[in-house]
């Protein structure tokens, strides 16, 4: 099939011109101008806005409700409830357990429940007051163990299997036997807090619904075509009828990689009222809409030789899911699923349980399911390492997976640049001679980890491909790219132009984007598991190489020369001397334009515009355009779920972190953070730079100081931006990227991805790095000052040989 | 905002005077100026006041400058016209910290003085600041002007001696003797609520002040009396912290609280000793 | 906005008499003489918004913010929590950067209000938005318009910060997308561009 076609490593015109550079981003000029247009942006004549009536109950039936007050209001156009969008959806097929308003049941705090759509927020603020739900408060589940031990009543009716939302269990060789014959097991509890995106940009949405019977849904979406499914789904109105743009969108981090209760609610809403309807959540309404980061209670058994040597992992995960299922079927699975690198795993055995509780779902947040379960293992690693006396960065080396070869759950490992990532941060941060010898109170830590980059499970299971664009090829010398791809501020448009720049030969401003549109683009499945460069970048290059024979070939037959002495150079066509020069020897800087003469022209050498090229090709062939697309390999275990954490490449990353412990106050500071990350290729590394700079900064934030929880009624503990606490600038650590490439031989011109793996290792390094200033070990996220407090105090009452209490686990 | 903002209505007054007649005529109406504290508020939904008195354009309120033996701050003094003064800083370097701790660059251009006394949080960055200096609290009235202490100022969570029909004309600080100390451990670096906040005057009778460890700002006698009497420091921290009565919430620990205030008075005591630079 | 409302000037001169109009549904108390918007009215106000006058209708409750992306449709402001905490919203009031959801469009007039669309000179970027673009100091860009401000005012008073300087005149100014260094590596830049930094 020719969407598997590997296109190789090598620069297409035998050298780079524009990948490897550090370019300026497609939409740069738009935003740092301001006339980046976001959903919220968006104003259309008659436009009415839209407010949410949200639950006070983290449990509770409805017995009634009463919007004929509400709908009284002047100002007031609609109001809706469940039972107006009763059909339930989920962002996978097996798990359709959401409506966009409650039906008969609330199950957290926050809860949609109506909506209203009225000629201001005001005047939809006020009727939200006028509508009466009457409540009958059920028990709420808020600890996922309580739900797992009893479930009268369910959170959700007609369940075999009660409150779990999801149970997998998987076991590779023989753990038990393995970890009986270990030199040393280490045993232990950690726990991951729940944290969650909080992109500055709020969820919003429009919704139109124009007289030619076409709706429209502008929504700050990070899975165009997931939502376009769903909305058909929901409202029962055609597919091909639908039509779902995502405009410039303000940040994600899979924070919006669900569909959304507001993008039902306007598209209804704007049917009912005949009128565009415009809803932009508040700050509190996004934290109730979370879909963060899964809070996991792990107990990692892990046995080694003396040596240090692996010889089985064993794992049982509890996680909390909050009220609904989202993406957990897949956080169920990855949080086992993607352990298995960087490290060569002998035996390994998990079991991972999700349950349901009252509280706002949680869902995929930037690492999705295999941050939690890497801190666990990571921390346990380092603890294996003191024990066996064997250096931190020592131990991991001896238990390198390698390239090319198969992990123990059956995933296909293909390049792998860990073992270059560990050098790397061990040089930059002269581990060797300060790691152990800083003084009390300042200490180092490392860790590792693997990540997907593209996955192989299109969330519905179907044949078709998973990326996929479309190529225009103009006579003025412009090619228009269309992609589905979701840019969410990852770059991915950018990525997009360059790559097809390259291919080309054009200089940048000759290729635009336009992406993430249903009516104009062809699917992409969207911004989630780091699938865009990976899987749109081979389908870019999959269409590029369709077209591009035609033109060379129209210009070499105008020429009457050979084909191959025809080269495309920043949007010049050139006829390369025989033998024929190097591109790069082809003196036209990065700035040229078509029509500008090459200084070669004057000694005789025969050239063209690009635009002069298409013109020809097209005057031969006909209108010039491609399609190109992208599915992965077959991969993954033979098993049930064995193909689930299969990527068709995977990404390494290896942190040091430098940490200083207050010992008075508790307070940890982190100070620096080394980041190796082997992103196969850098297309960009500028790009690539930020993208591992803010993966280690969300990290840092998650391990220190961001905590999303409830009170004891279910009621969010903080939502806002003063409360839950993402980092300031001074907050901030010194952040070093380091970029390692290995080059994959599947990844667009090798290259794989760089947005999610960076986050791992941070927070398993904080809490190593802290173990080597004080000599304590964090395994309760996060670590905040109390709980450093009550571990230095621990660890000073187990020096007196009087028993060491309890860690204070609250302690905030 | 959960508030229905359309029904607020903003009354602008001409003079300070003015809007003291206005305060003395219309029960309700509601003083404001920075709004960086009445904002969020609204944004709650927890104002139930409908009326609002802009103070804002009142420059009078405004001035910063010594008055004989005093330094007086209007009201409307923004944290960033404090962090800027020179009188603020010769004499009252604690206050210029504080207000540096204040959110960021665009709250401290915005919020006042006076917003942070009236709003009245235990947790207002520069209270303790105010508290440990002995500043008096000038209060306005259409009848004329009180002064009260800012000790006496507060009687309890977010409640104060204010009458109805005053305004909170500014501050009177007197000379402070002695080595001024001022330290804030929040919840992140910057646009923080303090866990805990303490001002402190290094002199022959050593003056404590701090925040988010009762309902209201407080000072500690029984800690000061000690560290007067040439109690041991560690002795004086544990006076501290049976004095202070601090609670769990979102932001912190009453334990861990009451710990780093006398984490905080101990690191007080040692850098403001003798042969230490006063900065 | 409410459609329909008076658009009276309630925002009076000294002394003007204020008219208790039909619509309200109760008159209320109001001192003599006082000038007052009144709840649900709106107020034709004259906002001086990057270089030039720009007359606008608001309620009394219109926060600037509102009023430049509603009233002004310059939308390069943007909102991110509406209550202080992020930074998104930041504008310029006489040079010095402040939350535009934190004060009334009432408040502005007078000021001179600079938005991250009036940084433009025509076609020509400013400085500080030249350095961004240049050192790839945003990812999402949503807090982007807010940062450029902050870094525009801070320019305006120190022309050649420090990197503490930088960081704390940008702490109230949040990026989620963790771009602060390559935020750092502008502000320096646009020091350089002004020809005010080293």
């Amino acid at each position: 099939m020719a969407s598997r076609d590997i296109h190789g490593i090598d620069a297409p015109w035998g050298a780079f011109r524009h990948v490897g550079r550090d370019l300026r981003k497609v939409d740069g000029l738009a935003k740092a101008t301001g006339a980046a247009m976001y959903t919220d942006d968006i104003a259309l004549p008659g436009m009415l806005h839209a407010k949410t009536l949200r639950s006070p109950h983290a449990h509770a039936r409805i017995r009634s409700i009463d919007a004929a007050d509400a709908l009284r209001l002047a100002g007031v156009h609609a109001v809706i409830t469940g039972e107006h969008l009763p059909v339930t959806y989920g962002i996978l097929p097996w798990t359709q357990d959401e409506t966009a308003l409650a039906v008969g049941k609330v199950r957290f705090v926050g809860e949609p429940v109506a909506a209203v759509a009225a000629v201001d927020e005001d005047a939809a603020n006020a009727a939200l007051k006028l509508i009466r739900v009457e409540y009958e408060p059920l028990h709420a589940y808020l600890d996922p163990f309580e739900s797992l031990a009893r479930h009268d009543p369910p959170i959700h009716e007609g369940r075999k299997d009660g409150n779990v939302s999801k149970h997998v269990h998987l076991a590779f060789g023989d753990v038990d036997a393995a970890l009986a014959e270990a030199d040393v097991v280490i045993e232990d509890d950690y726990v991951f807090h729940g944290t969650t995106h909080a992109a500055i940009e709020p969820h919003c949405a429009v919704g139109h619904y124009g007289a030619d019977g076409v709706l429209t849904v502008w929504s700050s979406t990070q899975i165009t075509h997931y939502v376009h499914r769903a909305l058909a789904r929901v409202l029962d109105v055609p597919a091909h009828r639908i039509r779902v743009i995502q405009p410039c969108l303000g940040g994600a981090f899979g924070g919006k990689s669900d569909p959304f209760s507001l993008e039902f609610v306007v598209a209804k809403l704007a049917m009912t009222t005949g009128r565009p309807v415009k809803m932009l959540y508040t700050r509190e309404e996004v934290f109730y809409t979370h879909r963060g980061r899964h809070p996991m209670h792990m107990r990692y058994r892990t046995g080694a030789t003396r040596e240090g040597r692996l010889v089985g992992v064993d794992a049982t995960i509890v996680i909390d899911g909050g009220a609904y299922s989202s993406y957990g079927l897949v956080t169920t699975y990855y949080a086992g699923q993607l352990l298995t690198g960087p490290y060569a795993f002998a035996t390994y055995r998990f079991d991972s349980t999700r349950a349901f509780t009252n509280k706002p779902p949680c869902g995929p947040k930037r690492g999705h399911g295999s941050v939690q379960p890497r801190f666990a293992f990571e921390v346990q690693l380092d603890e294996l390492a003191s024990t066996l006396e064997i250096d931190p960065i020592e131990i991991r080396r001896r238990n390198l997976l390698g390239e090319h070869t198969t992990t123990v759950n059956g995933q296909r490992i293909t390049s792998n640049g860990f073992a270059r990532c560990l050098d790397v941060v061990e040089h930059a941060s002269n581990w060797k001679t300060r790691h152990g010898q800083l003084p009390f109170g300042r200490g180092m830590g490392v860790a590792g980890s693997m990540y997907i980059s593209g996955t192989n499970y299109p969330i519905y299971p179907n044949p078709m491909p998973q990326a996929a664009v479309q190529l225009k090829i103009d006579r003025s010398g412009l090619v228009t790219v269309f992609t589905g791809a979701n840019d969410i501020g990852q770059g991915s448009n950018s990525i997009a132009q360059y790559l097809v720049a390259e291919e080309l030969g054009l200089a940048l401003d000759q290729v635009r984007v336009v992406s993430a549109d249903t009516d104009l683009c062809p699917v992409d499945l969207g911004a989630y598991s780091s699938r865009e460069t990976f899987m749109v970048g081979n389908a870019l290059i999959d269409a590029c190489r369709k077209v591009r024979p035609l033109v060379v070939r129209a210009v070499a037959d105008h020429w009457q020369v050979d084909p191959s002495r025809v080269r495309f150079v920043d949007g010049v066509v050139v006829e390369l001397d025989d033998p024929p020069l190097q591109p790069a020897g082809v003196a036209v800087g990065g700035e040229a334009r078509p029509g500008a003469s090459p200084p070669d022209a004057a000694a005789g050498r025969r050239w063209m515009t690009a635009a002069e090229a298409f013109q020809l090709a097209e005057a031969r062939f006909d209108t010039l355009g491609a399609t190109g697309a992208y599915n992965t390999p077959t991969l993954g275990g033979d098993y049930r779920g064995g193909t689930i954490g299969a990527a068709p490449a995977y990404s390494f990353t290896a942190h040091v972190v430098e940490v200083s412990v207050d010992v008075e106050t508790g307070r940890i500071t982190c100070e620096k953070v080394w980041i190796a990350h082997d992103c196969g290729r850098a297309l960009n590394p500028m790009l690539v730079a930020g993208q591992m700079e803010g993966s280690a900064y969300m990290g840092v934030a998650e391990a220190l100081m961001e905590a999303h929880g409830v009170n004891r009624f279910g009621l969010h503990a903080g939502p806002s931006l003063l409360d839950y606490r993402i980092p300031t600038t001074v907050d901030t650590p010194e952040l070093a990227a380091l970029i390692v490439e290995s080059l994959d031989p599947e990844g667009p011109y090798g290259a794989k991805e760089a947005g999610e793996g960076p986050l791992h290792p941070a927070i398993p390094a904080i809490s190593n790095a802290v173990f080597d200033a004080v000599g304590i070990r964090l395994k309760h996220l996060p670590f905040t000052p109390g709980k450093v407090l009550a571990a230095l105090r621990a660890r000073k009452d187990a020096a007196a040989g009087t028993p060491a209490p309890a860690l204070a686990g609250g302690a905030r | 905002m959960r508030t229905a903002i359309s029904r607020l209505s903003l009354v602008e007054p001409r003079s300070l005077r003015h809007a003291l007649r206005l305060m003395r005529d219309e029960a309700g109406l509601v003083p404001l100026a920075g709004c960086t504290d009445l904002y969020v508020a609204l944004n709650d939904g927890a104002l139930r006041a409908t009326r609002f008195l802009n103070l804002w354009p009142i420059e009078e309120l405004r001035v910063i400058e010594p008055r004989g033996p005093v330094l007086f701050i209007g009201a409307l003094a923004t944290y960033s016209s404090l962090i800027r003064s020179a009188d603020v800083r010769r004499r009252l370097p604690m206050l210029v910290s504080a207000a540096r701790e204040v959110g960021g660059r665009q709250v401290q251009n915005r919020g006042t003085l006076g917003g942070n006394i009236a709003n009245g949080s235990p947790a207002g960055d520069t209270l303790p600041v105010l508290a440990a200096a002995e500043a008096t609290v000038v209060l306005g009235s259409a009848t004329g002007t009180r002064r009260v202490p800012f000790t006496a100022f507060y009687k309890g969570y977010r409640t104060t001696v204010m009458r109805a029909d005053e305004l909170i004309l500014g501050i009177e600080v007197p000379e402070v003797e002695g080595r001024q100390w001022f330290c804030k451990v929040g919840t992140r670096g910057a646009q923080a609520i303090s866990k805990v906040v303490m001002a402190a005057v290094r002199a022959p009778h050593p003056r404590v002040a701090l925040g988010s460890v009762a309902p209201t700002v407080v000072r500690v006698p029984k800690t000061e009396a000690a560290l007067t009497g040439g109690a041991s420091v560690d002795e004086a921290r544990t006076i501290l912290m049976s004095e202070i009565a601090p609670i769990d919430d979102i932001r912190s620990t009453a334990a861990y609280r009451r710990h780093v205030a006398g984490v905080l008075l101990g690191r007080f005591w040692e850098q403001t000793a003798a042969g230490r630079p006063v900065y | 906005m409410k459609r329909g409302m008076s658009r009276r000037r309630f925002m009076t001169s000294v002394g003007a008499g204020v008219t208790t109009a039909a619509a309200v549904a109760a008159a209320p108390r109001v001192a003599r003489g006082s000038p007052v918007a009144e709840a649900g009215r709106r107020v034709d106000l004259v906002l001086q918004v990057n270089g030039s006058r720009r007359r606008i209708a608001v309620e009394p409750r219109t926060t600037l913010i509102e009023a430049i992306r509603d009233g002004l449709g310059l939308t390069g402001t943007k909102p991110g929590c509406e209550r202080g905490e992020c930074g998104a919203c930041t504008v310029l009031i006489d040079g010095r950067p402040r939350y535009a959801c934190m004060m009334l469009a009432l408040e502005a007039e007078g000021a001179e209000v600079t938005t991250v669309e009036g940084l433009m000179r025509g076609e020509a970027l400013g400085a500080v938005q030249q350095a961004f673009v240049e050192h790839d100091a945003f990812q999402c860009g949503y807090c982007t318009s807010g940062q450029v401000m902050a870094v525009e005012g801070l320019l305006r008073q120190h022309a050649d910060p420090s990197l503490e300087q930088i960081r704390q005149g940008l702490a109230g100014n949040l990026c989620r997308c963790g771009a602060y260094a390559h935020i750092f590596a502008a502000a320096k830049k646009a020091a350089t561009l002004k020809g005010t930094g080293r």
